[in-house]
């Protein structure tokens, strides 16, 4: 089976196996991330994937996909952990915090009539 | 992008990563990924479609991986829908990509 990976205007497309737990599907991500804009593609540590009406539930590294009801051509959305810059005027030394960013999805819209 | 994939954008600017297996159901695709050199679409592996939208590319996406799945599959194949508003626009995309 495979399934829909989303953030942003990206989709992945991803074979996957039932049994295959989610850390392994997340390396899946990380290979298929690899690129030019990103050397080494995103580290499974710093990427979350949920599911969901609201994209509420996050899904658990060890689980099995099968597990999480996680079907073919199931949408799931990556988020990342993002590094946060100190605010300016924080005192010097204040170490970058980081952060999980929001679920953000932009689905093509309705399509226009053929020309 | 990673090995082993290759990038699809749409006229309005959405990707869609795929196996490059599976994009090469599309013959169209299939010849582009083989012809030595030439194309700048072999080397970052990302190729556009000035010509698709973004709703229709992913349902073409879909049926790649519908098409890799039931090919010479026993078990029952099952329909792959398509929204009837969708079917001129797909038809389309499918003459062009040949597949």
């Amino acid at each position: 089976m495979y399934v829909r990976v989303k953030r942003a205007r990206t989709t992945m497309f991803l074979h996957v196996e039932p049994t295959e737990t989610v850390l392994e599907l997340k390396a899946k991500i990380q290979l298929a991330t690899d690129g030019d804009d990103c050397p080494g593609g995103y580290p499974p540590s710093r990427q979350k994937l949920l599911v969901g009406p609201g994209w509420h539930s996050a899904l658990e590294d060890a689980r099995q996909l099968q597990e999480l009801k996680v079907e073919n051509d199931m949408c799931i959305a990556l988020v990342l952990l993002n590094k946060v810059e100190p605010p300016e005027g924080s005192p010097e030394g204040t170490e970058p915090t980081e952060e999980w960013e929001e679920v953000r999805i932009e689905e093509p819209g309705a399509s226009e009539p053929a020309a | 992008m990673g090995h082993g994939y290759v990038t699809l954008v749409s006229a309005d600017g959405f990707e869609f990563v795929v196996d490059e297996e599976a994009a090469c159901v599309s013959k169209m695709i299939k010849s582009m990924m083989q012809s030595s050199g030439g194309f700048s679409e072999r080397r970052d592996n990302k190729i556009t479609f000035p010509e698709i939208s973004g709703k229709i590319l992913e349902k073409v996406c879909q049926y790649f991986y519908y098409k890799l799945q039931y090919t010479d599959s026993r078990d029952s194949v099952p329909e792959f829908k398509v929204p009837p508003e969708l079917a001129l626009e797909l038809l389309m995309a499918s003459n062009y990509l040949d597949c």
